[in-house]
């Protein structure tokens, strides 16, 4: 069974009382199996941020179906959708959101506490997630103290912590230089295949993309196309440039 | 767009923001008019004309009047800080796009102006149309001599207007002036360097504790040197208390974090986490709002337990409304007795009970084993009694439904009573002598004393405040050999409506016969006297702590409010992560509950150990009155908590994602 199958979904904004109605996701179907790292590519206003609200159960579809571990999470109440999410997803976000009065790990032990797991399973859990994420030596510091990398490898260890279906992260590099993140890439990438986390990411940055099993391209709220990592990364990237340009909009001047 | 115009959007748009700031500043100057407005008015100005108790009224208003003044200055200033302190990105923004430190502070001063000439106008309106019923309600509590007629005074308005024009003006600038933009990166930062781990210092926490402890065990132990020792316990306790909100309970709520047991369970983690900061940055306000609720509960409880405990002593010394008592029984003119019957009836006052006794006169003349007291202003006169015989006794014992009695010859049984300054516990005076001698008109008698009440059932006066009652036998035989001279006739009155019965009693005293030996006593002229004062001391105590007691609670509204835009963000990443709207309300509930209820608790506890002490010195227990004003206090503030809670949530609430 595949982790997230979402199908046909349709997202209009707007359109009450005069108001312009914006077709931001257009029939738009999904699915991602176990263990794959799938990246979402697309021009601004393409509907990416769209699509990822509402795989993350934040936003509603229009109309269309999703499913995530075979739950419809759309069937949940408040209460229950806040659960659901808490327990099967895992969220990185462009501007970290951790929260400034915790510690790092305490922002990163906050989806445990929140299932109030006892002290040392939780302690365990969060001495393995640092010595992967190689943050070992800042675990104490307020996230103000730290650089916006390490902030992201915190979240990165809070959206992973309590071993979701699914990571779903919007533009995890977006506020990152190069060097910081290709940390972040390859934390992702070791958390991949080495703790089989599945992940879903939406960015703009071809190099982020590159380190993607398979990239699915968006337009205009529609599929546009589809293309699959075949040999080394290099190659993955050079893949990704091209089919940017296809694309069009601002990817152009990338290429 | 200039500068007047971005103040004024910014206005509108942050709305939530300002309608504290601006109702509490609304309320404060509607009081200050309606005070001012009274003080004022042409009838209270000529003193004259409103008799005593409206020059009280009058000039404890103007100490009001002042105390309001103060209490804004404080108020106002620490409003616009922390209302400027939340907006540090703001002026970042501002100064990116250019604009210099005077017009930010310009553009900041004319928010305030806004902001501030609205609430005057309103404070003022509202002020005018509440004034007709304050008027109306002075003139019923204090029964005032002359009625207060409704007039808006120009110069309490002019007054007011200027007072917070000037006041709110000149604070805006003085606050602004703290504005500075050389760091416009941290200004951007806003709020979010602030966020240091808070620290305490270990000596300062225990000495929270200590002086704390000094100051109550000082308190409980003065008994009636509470006044020498006063000064030293405040100093303590005020001190305690400040350590106590800026050091103990940072100590504390770090020292249940490093629990992990605790911090690792549900949302616990971030309830404490935010309060250990959001308790250091409200320190000074809750130590603030902790000081002013103890000084309000206990000056509340104290007046109106003072006020209680008055009227019980003025009603036990007093069973009779109206007395008369005549020396030498039968040897003078009783007429006045007939006229004063006439004057009541005349003033639609029925008589309820009339009554007449006979009195004779004695004198302790054994040693006395008096029951010491703790309170040395105690000065009771267990020398002179009255002496009745046991049948009158219990003729208006049953009138006045107290237990009757019977005696033996050769028993005595005795009421006694105590005047004292303040309404201090009356104790039973003579209850551990065995033996009583009385010297009746030269022969000394010897009683077995069977049993004393505090309280009789005959006015009590000056010089004799003990009745001593004997059986109907022993008081033939001493009336028989006391000559007319020495024998007095007690006739008492009690009339329906004593209490509105000022011009009669007024009108009695005026044609009293010029012969010494009729005396006349009354009751209710003092006590409509010292009921009045209290009351209006209860009534304009009731307004200020009123006042007091909102603008904290804004204070601390305020500060949650300013909080909330700075907790935003984080709300909305909890919601993201799949906190549910359940936990986010339990996290609230519990913050604004400590920082609500935790200067209730101190408030209480302080004033506890006050009325102990008071109660010591008055020598009266007074819990119960406490603990009303207490519950009433507590009520307010739960509904404080209720209506700031409600708010925020839906604040949080409407967060998007
Ligand atoms: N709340 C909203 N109300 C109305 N229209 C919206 C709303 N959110 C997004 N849109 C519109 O929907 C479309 C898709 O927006 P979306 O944020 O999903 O784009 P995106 O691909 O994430 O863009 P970017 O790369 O710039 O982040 C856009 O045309 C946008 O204007
Ligand atoms: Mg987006």
């Amino acid at each position: 069974m595949s982790v997230l199958k979402a199908e046909n979904i349709t997202k209009i904004y707007g359109g009450k009382k005069g108001a312009m109605k914006v077709k931001a996701l257009d029939n738009f179907s999904i699915t991602i199996e176990n263990r794959e790292f799938v990246g979402v590519m697309g021009p601004s206003g393409s509907g990416k941020t769209t699509l990822l609200n509402i795989l993350a159960t934040i936003d509603t579809p229009s109309s269309g179906e999703l499913y995530i571990n075979g739950i419809n999470p759309m069937k949940l109440d408040e209460k229950h959708t806040a659960l659901f999410r808490r327990r099967n997803l895992g969220f990185i976000f462009q501007d970290y959101n951790l929260l400034d009065t915790l510690s790092l790990k305490e922002n990163i032990i906050l989806p445990l506490a929140l299932e109030k797991v006892d002290p040392k399973t939780i302690e365990d859990k969060v001495k393995d997630m640092a010595e992967i994420l190689n943050i070992n030596d800042i675990l104490n510091k307020k996230p103000y103290e730290v650089s916006g990398g390490q902030q992201q490898r915190a979240a990165i260890a809070r959206a992973l912590i309590h071993n979701p279906s699914i990571i779903l992260a919007d533009e995890p590099t977006g506020n990152l230089d190069s060097k910081a993140s290709q940390e972040v890439m390859e934390s992702l990438k070791s958390l991949n295949e080495e703790r089989n986390a599945t992940i879903m990411m939406v960015t703009h940055d071809p190099f982020a993309a590159s380190f993607c099993h398979r990239i699915v391209m968006i337009k205009d709220g529609k599929f546009f196309l589809e293309i699959v990592k075949g040999g080394s990364r290099h190659a993955f990237f050079k893949d990704i440039l091209d089919s940017l340009s296809l694309l069009g909009g601002n990817y152009n001047d990338i290429a | 767009m200039t500068l007047r115009d971005i103040a004024y959007k910014n206005i509108k748009g942050n709305f939530n923001r300002y309608v504290m700031y601006y109702l509490s500043n609304t309320l404060v100057v509607m009081v200050f008019f309606i005070f001012a407005n009274f003080i004022f008015n042409p009838v209270v100005s000529k003193v004259g004309t409103l008799g005593t108790k409206g020059v009280l009224a009058a000039n404890t208003m103007i100490l009001c009047e002042v105390l309001i003044l103060v209490f804004t200055v404080l108020f106002t200033f620490y409003s616009i800080s922390t209302f400027l302190k939340s907006r540090e990105k703001e002026f970042g923004l501002l100064s990116m796009f250019g604009l210099t430190k005077g017009q930010i502070r310009r553009y900041v001063i004319y928010e305030n102006l806004i902001v501030s000439t609205v609430s005057v106008i309103t404070g003022l309106l509202l002020g005018i149309l509440f004034s007709k019923l304050f008027f109306m309600a002075i003139t019923v509590i204090m029964y005032l001599d002359a009625e207060v007629p409704f007039t808006i005074s120009l110069k309490a308005v002019v007054i007011t207007i200027l007072s917070f024009i000037a006041l709110f003006q000149g604070l805006s600038i003085l606050v602004t002036l703290r504005i500075k933009n050389n760091n416009i990166a941290e200004l951007l930062k806003g709020a979010r360097v602030a966020q240091e781990p808070p620290k305490f210092s270990i000596p300062k926490t225990i000495m929270a504790i200590v002086f704390i402890a000094i100051g109550y065990t000082i308190a409980v132990i003065s008994g009636a040197f509470i006044i020498l020792t006063m000064f030293p316990i405040l100093l303590f306790t005020v001190t305690g208390t400040y350590f106590l909100f800026t050091q103990f309970s940072v100590f504390i709520t770090t020292r249940i974090k490093n629990n992990k047991r605790v911090l690792y369970k549900g949302t616990n983690i971030i309830t404490l986490s935010q309060i250990v900061h959001r308790l250091k940055d409200n320190a000074k306000v809750l130590f603030i709002v902790s000081i002013l609720g103890a000084v309000t509960l206990t000056a509340s409880a104290t007046v109106y337990s003072t006020q209680q405990s008055i009227k019980y002593k003025i009603l036990l010394g007093n069973p009779h409304d109206i007395s008369f008592m005549e020396i030498g029984e039968g040897l003078n003119d009783m007429s006045i007795l007939e006229e004063a019957e006439e004057i009541l009836r005349k003033n639609g006052h029925m008589l309820r009970n009339k009554n007449q006794v006979l009195l004779l006169r004695a004198k302790n003349q054994g040693e006395l084993n008096i029951k010491s007291s703790k309170n040395p202003y105690r000065n009771p006169n267990t020398e002179d009694f009255y002496i009745m015989s046991v049948s009158d006794y219990n003729n208006l014992a049953e009138q006045f439904k107290k237990a009757n009695i019977t005696l033996a010859q050769g028993e005595v049984y005795i009421n006694s009573y105590e005047f004292s300054v303040m309404g201090s516990k009356s104790e039973k005076l003579f209850i551990n002598n065995e033996y009583i001698t009385l010297g009746i008109n030269g022969e000394t008698y010897k009683f077995k004393l069977s049993g004393e009440s505090i309280g009789g059932v005959i006015d009590v006066d000056r010089y004799r405040t003990n009745v001593a009652i004997i059986n109907d036998k022993d008081f033939e035989i001493l009336v028989a050999n006391t000559p007319k001279e020495e024998q007095i006739m007690y006739y008492g009155y009690n009339i329906e409506d004593w209490e509105r019965s000022t011009a009669a009693v007024d009108e009695i005293a005026s044609i009293l016969p010029d012969n010494y030996n009729i005396k006349f006593n009354e009751k209710i002229r003092t006590y409509v006297d010292i009921m009045q004062t209290m009351s209006l001391f209860l009534f304009i105590g009731t307004f200020v702590s009123i006042l007091f007691f909102i603008a904290t609670g804004s204070i601390i509204y305020f500060k949650m409010f300013n909080e909330i835009r700075n907790d935003r963000w984080e709300f909305i990443s909890l919601k993201k992560i799949g906190m549910a709207y359940d936990e986010m309300k339990q996290i609230v509930s519990k913050q604004s509950f400590i920082v609500f209820f935790m200067p209730f608790v101190v408030a209480f506890t302080h004033s506890t150990f006050a009325i102990i002490a008071l109660g010591n010195l008055l020598g009266d227990n007074i819990t119960l009155y406490f603990l009303t004003v207490a519950a009433i206090y507590l009520l307010f503030q739960t509904l404080y908590y209720v209506f700031a809670k409600t708010m925020y949530l839906k604040q949080i609430k409407s967060f998007e994602i």
